[in-house]
């Protein structure tokens, strides 16, 4: 079997401390007898081959792209379709039994991390192209599809899916919609949820239902948009329409480098505030740029304390405008070169670089951990001072490679996962920083979502009572709390009771979880 | 409007001056389950099913605030009640604005109705409702809880999205008080082509300006379906690119088979120094003593438009009604009004109903005579209620249990 952790997720090797499989030690017999039960009718239910429950197979799923936190699930199904889906689900609400949803297993919040006897119900092998709308720019796709396999669908029609995660080879678009993905060019064009007409999911209990439609007026609140970005907390889908743009006439890209990344910065908000929103607007630091260039050779100056890589997109008369006015604002704020992508080679050179920076971290450091806060755009020289002064004191490298253009930050956290002590000590850094975000007036978190990652820093950002409304929604959706437990809301099991401030993962602390 | 009288003379009505005076109304008044009509300006009352008797009204329009103008982050919180005609005028100051254009602008819509309505206009093609275009809200719900979601920041993902759950909710799930908003930059320069076109023509024009790359704004058709209609296609760019992207668009629709694309010269501005011709200007006025006519909303596949017309034409003839349409025509999204006896109005709503059903699209009920559902025997705009219904009604059984706010918005279903 494929493992369907990316290669894009970062380094970690895991625990190989065996892991219980069957749910004997979990307080409350009737989970656990509901799990024999359920074993059982999953076995009746679907052939052998599309259930995991060898060890070593089941090991696979122990994880996503945040390979820190670990947790052998009881059972694997690999569904191939609405039907598989809801069978599924429905014997684990027979028996009581949580599911986590699982797409290609790219994510960085821990958001597919299975739960103690809990069933992985992997859409991974959903893959297929349902049907092609040219006419209304539109595509219904299974949620197993790659996020790249949707534009290539619709490439021959002139038409492309917007929404770009760096993980675009491999990240599914069942994932896209459970993260509210975003990518380097939402600035210009949104996100996951501006780009999804429709959805058919499966609901915590079962039952088979569509949300939005072929009305871009569906009438009653909007279900789909809160379902989108929910983590799979209020179900799983199994089939989208997706919207297609049209490809762009024109395309110009450049990179411009600086002395420093508060320069950049600067440029950054000149740029917005002079009315200009480009397509892209990226960043990477000159820790992120070395590593980049160690991995991939597209071209960034070493040299260069910050590079910022901006694109322009559209009609050409106006790419021609904008593009002028980013070439000068960059000259204005000092930058000391700007290379102009003269051929679409050169152009995805820039962008493999930039989009392979997670990845090419292997290249300087033994492990490393990604944060996601987002800050007010003017704030972005402040912040990444404030950054650079937390892991100073911290005694740690960050590495910055962000969307710069909508500040949605990408610090990660350099380390030696080897080293207990500075484990710890590089979590602790990673949520401070997070949560200095908030701190700034922004968020948790831009793309990635909060999972179970940021769950227990959720009260820094939202009030109780915030959190009971969201809870309202979920409960409507997910009654009996079945579909993947433990992630966004923060919980005592998982937070002590004092939330908010870093803790061991409950589990962790057991030892029934590894880290990376 | 005929079915905003029926609901504004509701005698206990509040004005709460902040978001808490507002929550502790909705707490004291909770205990004796008193039913609730949120208004705001009330442009919007007669959408959706009529409100059975609310015992208090709660009308926004002391909350009507400016809370938090970034113009360096182009992000704006204000309190729901704001109406957007006095919003456009402080945002333009800094060259932005908030990008939706909806006609109900001048009768003073405000934000909040903006965003539980989905109200926007013509510019929703390229630039969404406010759907698209909130980024975090304070709402209190009916047992006078205040919660917040979102921020000020421009994406994000903590949390689910309750601003967006709003969105269509029409008052029903909770009282909007204060919503932060994304602005774009306002363009500098503006072009207007129109052409004549059937509602075939209007469809393949359509696409192939949008084919054609130029980004454009807003793309409307109105006419009556029996007949060629008036296509508009709206560009915003800059004094340096607006003729290059005007004459694409003109060679774009000339492609397309129509024959007398002409650029209009730019027409009064308005506060915001956006204008567009407003295609429901058009609209005949209702003759006096004739029954009111009904407002009708559809929304089907863009390429569905040419189906629809033949059908609505049908209906109007079969059942002698007079029909004039608006549609976003890269939207799929259609205005219909319809004038004459009550009962054809029904009878073609009705039948109408079905076919777009059928389609998998949506028709939803507007300003309308009262005697039309009374005509019809339901409020319910389509036969069957759609797929969603179950898990709406969930929802608003735990937002608002007593089912106090709006009642009677989704009868039956909801």
């Amino acid at each position: 079997m494929p493992h369907p952790t990316s290669d894009l997720a970062h380094s970690g090797t895991g625990s190989d401390q065996p892991v219980p499989v069957t749910g004997g030690h979990v307080a409350g017999g009737h989970v656990a007898g509901g799990l024999a039960a359920a074993r059982n009718a999953f076995v009746a239910a679907f052939p052998s081959e599309q259930l995991v429950t060898d060890p070593v197979g089941l090991k696979a799923y122990e994880c996503d792209g945040l390979t820190a936190f670990r947790m052998r699930p009881a059972l694997v199904v690999l569904a191939q379709s609405t039907e598989d889906v809801a069978r599924a689900v429905g014997i684990c609400a027979r028996y009581g039994v949580s599911f986590v949803p699982r797409g290609a297993g790219t994510g960085l919040s821990g958001g597919a991390l299975p739960g103690p006897d809990s069933v992985v119900i992997s859409t991974a092998r959903m893959r297929k192209v349902l049907a092609i709308d040219a006419d209304n720019r539109r595509m219904t796709v299974q949620p197993g599809m790659a996020n790249s396999a949707v534009s290539a669908a619709a490439e021959p029609y002139g038409l492309y899916f917007a929404p770009d995660p760096s993980s675009q080879i491999v990240c599914s678009v069942g994932g896209n919609v459970a993260e509210n993905s975003g990518g380097a060019h939402c600035l210009k064009y949104g996100f996951t949820t501006n780009h999804i007409h429709a959805v058919t999911v499966v609901t915590p209990t079962g039952e088979i239902v569509q949300l939005g439609g072929n009305s871009a007026d569906p009438i009653g609140p909007d279900l789909l948009a809160v379902f989108i970005g929910s983590e799979g907390t209020l179900g799983i889908v199994t089939e989208i329409t997706v919207k297609l743009l049209v490809r762009p006439v024109a395309v110009r890209t450049l990179v411009a480098d600086f002395a420093t990344a508060e320069q950049a910065a600067d440029a950054v908000s000149g740029l917005v505030s002079h009315g200009v929103i480009p397509a892209a607007v990226e960043m990477l630091d000159q820790l992120a740029i070395s590593a980049v260039e160690t991995a991939t050779h597209a071209g960034y100056n070493r040299d260069a304390g910050a590079a910022l890589v901006i694109e322009v997109d559209g009609f050409d008369a106006v790419v021609g405008e904008e593009f002028e006015i980013a070439e000068r604002l960059c000259r204005d704020n000092h930058a000391t070169t700007i290379r102009i992508a003269q051929t679409p080679h050169e152009r995805d050179l820039i962008w493999k670089g930039r989009k392979s920076a997670f990845a090419a971290m292997g290249r300087i450091s033994p492990a490393y951990l990604v944060q996601d806060g987002v800050i007010p755009r003017t704030r972005l020289a402040e912040v990444l001072t404030r950054i650079a002064e937390l892991g100073k004191a911290a005694e740690l490298r960050v590495a910055n490679v962000f969307h710069a253009g909508d500040g949605n930050l990408h610090p990660l956290v350099l380390f030696d996962s080897d080293d207990a002590e500075e484990t710890e000590r590089a979590e602790q850094l990673s949520t401070a920083i997070a949560e200095l975000c908030v701190a700034f007036g922004g968020a948790l978190s831009g793309e990635h979502g909060i999972g179970a990652d940021k769950a227990c820093s959720m009260p820094t950002m939202f009030s109780d009572d915030d959190l009971d409304t969201m809870q309202r929604v979920r409960s409507a959706f997910n009654p009996d709390g079945l579909a993947n437990p433990d992630k966004i809301f923060p919980t005592p099991r998982l937070c002590g009771e004092k939330s908010g401030k870093y803790r061991p993962h409950p589990l962790e602390s057991t030892g029934l979880i590894g880290r990376g | 409007m005929a079915a905003g009288e029926a609901v504004a003379a509701v005698d206990d009505q509040h004005s709460p001056a902040d978001v808490q005076a507002a929550a502790a109304l909705l707490r004291e008044t909770a205990a004796d389950r008193a039913t609730v009509l949120i208004t705001g300006a009330g442009s919007k009352l007669g959408w959706g099913g009529p409100v059975i008797g609310p015992d208090l009204e709660i009308n926004t329009r002391h909350l009507d605030q400016l809370i938090d103008y970034r113009p360096g982050d182009m992000t704006v919180a204000v309190q729901a009640g704001m109406p957007l005609e006095a919003l456009q005028p402080i945002l333009a100051e800094h060259g932005q604005w908030l990008a939706i254009d909806p006609p109900t602008q001048t009768a003073g819509a405000t934000i909040g109705g903006l965003l539980v309505s989905g109200d926007a206009g013509p510019r929703r093609l390229r630039h969404g409702t406010l759907r698209d275009l909130s980024i975090g809200c304070t709402l209190v719900l009916a047992d006078g809880t205040i919660a917040r979601a979102g921020g000020h920041v421009i994406k994000n993902v903590a949390g689910y999205d309750l601003t967006k759950l709003m969105h269509g909710s029409l008052g029903t799930l909770a009282l909007v008080a204060e919503v932060v908003l994304r602005l774009n930059p306002l363009p500098a320069a503006g072009r207007t082509i129109t052409c004549t076109l059937d509602a075939t023509g209007a469809t393949r024009a359509t696409a192939a300006v949008i084919g054609s790359g130029v980004e454009p704004s807003a793309i409307e058709w109105s006419g009556s379906p029996s007949s060629t209609g008036i296509l508009l296609v709206r560009l915003d760019g800059t004094a340096r690119t607006i003729e290059a992207l005007s004459n694409h668009a003109v060679r774009a629709l000339r492609d397309s088979g129509a024959h007398d694309p002409e650029v209009l010269s730019e027409g009064p501005s308005t506060s915001s120094g956006i204008s567009i011709p407003e295609p429901g200007d058009s609209i005949p006025e209702p003759v006096e003593g004739q029954p009111h006519p009904a407002i009708i909303r559809l929304g089907t596949l863009p390429d569905q438009l040419p189906m629809i017309t033949d059908k609505i034409n049908t209906l109007a003839d079969r059942h002698q009604v007079e029909v004039w349409m608006i549609s976003s025509t890269g939207l799929g999204l259609h205005t219909a009004r319809l004038s004459g006896p009550v009962r054809g109005q029904a009878a073609l709503i009705d039948e109408l109903g079905a076919v777009v059903q059928q389609l998998g699209g949506s028709l939803a009920l507007r300003d309308r005579d009262p005697e039309l559902d009374r005509v019809r025997g339901t409020s319910a705009p389509m036969p069957e209620p759609p797929p969603a219904t179950a898990l709406q009604r969930a929802v608003k059984d735990r937002f608002d249990p007593d089912h106090r706010l709006a009642p009677g918005r989704f009868a039956p279903w909801f």
